[in-house]
């Protein structure tokens, strides 16, 4: 339970840091709408899932690790198409003087959650699954 | 608390099927009475052609084939002999088409190896496309060519499912010589099909040889017929539509918006989820060999359907594009494609049972993937609804009442010339028209190249009226030719005759003093 706890914790603190790395550049660039601004989303999103994924889940062999993380990025990936796409109005962050464009919302969002969530997830494999060689 | 869970399995598909069927079935029902313009161009040869036994444009002039294919013209000329109306035989087929092809779609989805839920969400897709009502009621034949496209494809999956020839091999050539009678990609498409049935049963030779040839005569003798009656390989739409800039047309665009609205979301979650269970899963249990055999042949036959079909719309100036409608010819494939999906996203999720939190987290992604089309739909519906208004209002607004002036004021052997739309006005009026939209007229489609030949030929036709469309009030007409025409120095032996405008938007009819 506390590893998991710290899992999320460490997850959702990634995230923050990422966000708030990533938050001014996209917003500027989103402002113009360009297509690098939502291409850097999801890198960002990628990234956090390549690093969190093998961190949460705890100590394994260098395939194992690798594994995961591709696991992470491909969910991390998933996860920022559906944010972005769900016709839903975003919560608007502005009286937060958390954006500088219209497109920085988005990672403030969701790659703390983003954060949290993989941790969360990845956190549950336990040791003994993580010893177990996988077939393709 | 099991027989709970096989209670709601057993119900959600077909309620899901059930939702969707309504919602198509409404929304089919306040638009009745929608039509779209092209299906008039196709009762117009329907009538010449049982009353007057030509096949042709004008009566009086060359044949030339303003249509795209010949099982829309049999259905309409056939219901004009009996002396039912032409255009509403052809929406009722439509109406129809769609609810098949849905239920083909649905019940198919066992051939394909997929479960009862993969062919209802597949299903509930191709009817709760916000596209398809107005397909179904326009007129034309996208509704029964989707159908026949899911037909072929399903036939030849579920030919998989026994041994090469033990079946008799007639009804998969049937349906493709209908397709390729419905549309032209028809052939690429139930060819494309036929093809790897062909392939796969090729030790049973003997017994497919007749069906296939007898498959290919059809089109083999609508090729002899179109040389010997039209003069010509291609039907003159495909000139017409022909893209002479060398510049790509619309059809990128148009079929990124909608794929990327109906497909990629399911596609995407598909293929992430076979990643994911690859990576970290366990080992995935392995389909039946007829299943397998079954889903090859699926795509053995979509895969050049999509590269072929898409090929040679990137090459064309999609003419009537309303609707993304050519990308809807291949909706029918892609809605078993979803269909395969998500038997695919069932069968990978069983390999993550061990992960309980990392497929928790999956499974709501992947759920909302699956939700994400709908979602989709219904962004569009409002846009959809506005544009069948906004057709319909321009139908009844300004065409008929066009039509009826020219009736009324212009002499039975006048000549009309309409630029661009070609449907509902020389319907109405019979009288001889000249249509600078190209679909009819063999000059502006093969061989007009610029703004100055499609001038010319105006002049040297001489027509008696010109209807035309403006778009920004008198001053902008339907394109930079129309407006190159009217400020043409020759154009002032025309008057102003009938004007119809509406937010600077109408048709203007000009007379030869």
């Amino acid at each position: 339970m506390t590893r998991r706890f710290l899992a999320v914790v460490l997850g959702l603190l990634l995230g923050v840091v990422l966000a708030v790395a990533v938050a001014p550049i996209v917003g500027i660039y989103g402002f113009f709408g360009s297509r690098s601004a939502i291409l850097f989303g999801y890198a960002s999103a990628a990234v956090l899932g390549a690093v969190i994924s093998p961190l949460a889940s705890g100590r394994a062999s260098l395939e194992l690790l690798l594994r995961r993380s591709v696991a992470g990025v491909m969910l991390a990936v998933l996860a920022t198409y559906v944010v972005r796409s769900l016709p839903s109005p975003w919560v608007n962050l502005v009286p937060l003087d958390g954006t500088s464009g219209p497109a920085s919302e988005m990672p403030l969002l969701t790659l703390p959650a983003l954060g949290a969530l993989l941790a969360f997830a990845f956190s549950a494999i336990r040791a003994p699954l993580a010893d177990r060689s996988h077939k393709g | 608390m099991n027989r709970g869970m096989g209670r709601i399995r057993a119900f959600l598909p077909k309620l899901l099927v059930a939702l969707s069927a309504v919602f198509a079935f409404t929304t089919i029902l306040s638009n009745l009475s929608w039509r779209v313009d092209d299906a008039y161009i196709v009762a117009r040869y329907a009538e010449n052609l049982a009353q007057h036994g030509r096949l042709t444009w004008n009566l009086g002039d060359p044949p030339v084939e303003g249509f795209t294919g010949y099982t829309l013209l049999s259905l309409m000329t056939l219901a004009s002999l009996l002396g039912a109306p032409p255009v509403e035989v052809a929406s009722g087929v439509g109406i129809a088409a769609l609810f098949v092809g849905g239920a083909l779609v649905c019940t198919g989805a066992e051939a394909l190896g997929a479960s009862r839920f993969a062919g209802a969400v597949g299903a509930s897709l191709y009817f709760f496309a916000v596209e398809q009502p107005t397909h179904a009621v326009s007129g034309l034949e996208t509704e029964l060519f989707m159908a026949l496209t899911v037909g072929c494809a399903l036939v030849t999956a579920r030919r998989c499912h026994g041994e090469a020839g033990a079946r008799p091999l007639w009804l998969l050539p049937l349906l493709v010589a209908l397709c390729s009678f419905t549309r032209p990609e028809g052939a690429v498409i139930g060819g494309s099909f036929l093809l790897a049935t062909l392939v796969r049963e090729r030790v049973a030779w003997r017994l497919w040889l007749l069906p296939a040839v007898c498959a290919a005569l059809p089109a083999f003798s609508v090729q002899v017929f179109r040389l010997a009656y039209f003069g010509s390989w291609a039907p003159n739409t495909y000139y017409a539509k022909l893209n002479k800039s060398g510049e790509p047309g619309n059809f990128v665009h148009s079929f990124a918006n909608h794929a990327g609205g109906y497909i990629v979301p399911v596609i995407l979650a598909v293929v992430v989820m076979v990643v994911v269970t690859r990576t970290i899963g366990s080992p995935v249990a392995p389909l039946s060999a007829p299943v397998r055999l079954a889903r090859k042949g699926f795509l053995a036959g979509a895969i050049p359907s999509y590269g072929l079909v898409g090929a040679s719309y990137l090459r064309s100036d999609l003419v009537m594009n309303y609707s993304e409608r050519f990308a809807f010819h291949l909706f029918g494939l892609s809605c078993l494609l979803v269909v395969i999906a998500v038997s695919e996203l069932e069968r990978y999720f069983l390999a993550l049972a061990r992960l309980r939190a990392v497929r928790s987290f999956a499974f709501v992604l992947v759920a909302l993937c699956l939700y994400l089309p709908f979602a989709n739909a219904l962004q569009r519906l409002r846009g959809e609804r506005t544009y069948r208004r906004a057709y319909l209002f321009s139908k009844e607004f300004h065409y008929r009442p066009a039509a009826r002036w020219l009736t009324e004021h212009l002499p039975p052997g006048a000549t009309l010339a309409v630029y661009p739309d070609a449907g509902l006005v020389p319907y109405l009026t019979h009288l001889r028209t000249i249509d600078f939209g190209k679909l009819n007229d063999a000059y502006l489609a093969r061989e007009a190249r610029s703004s100055s030949d499609v001038i010319e030929y105006f002049f040297r036709q001489q027509p008696g009226a010109l209807m035309i469309f403006f778009s920004g009030g008198l001053k902008k007409t339907f394109d930079k030719t129309g407006d190159l025409l009217l400020a043409d120095p020759r154009f002032s032996s025309y008057y102003l005759a009938h004007l119809s405008l509406f937010n600077d938007a109408g048709t203007a009819i000009f007379v030869k003093r």
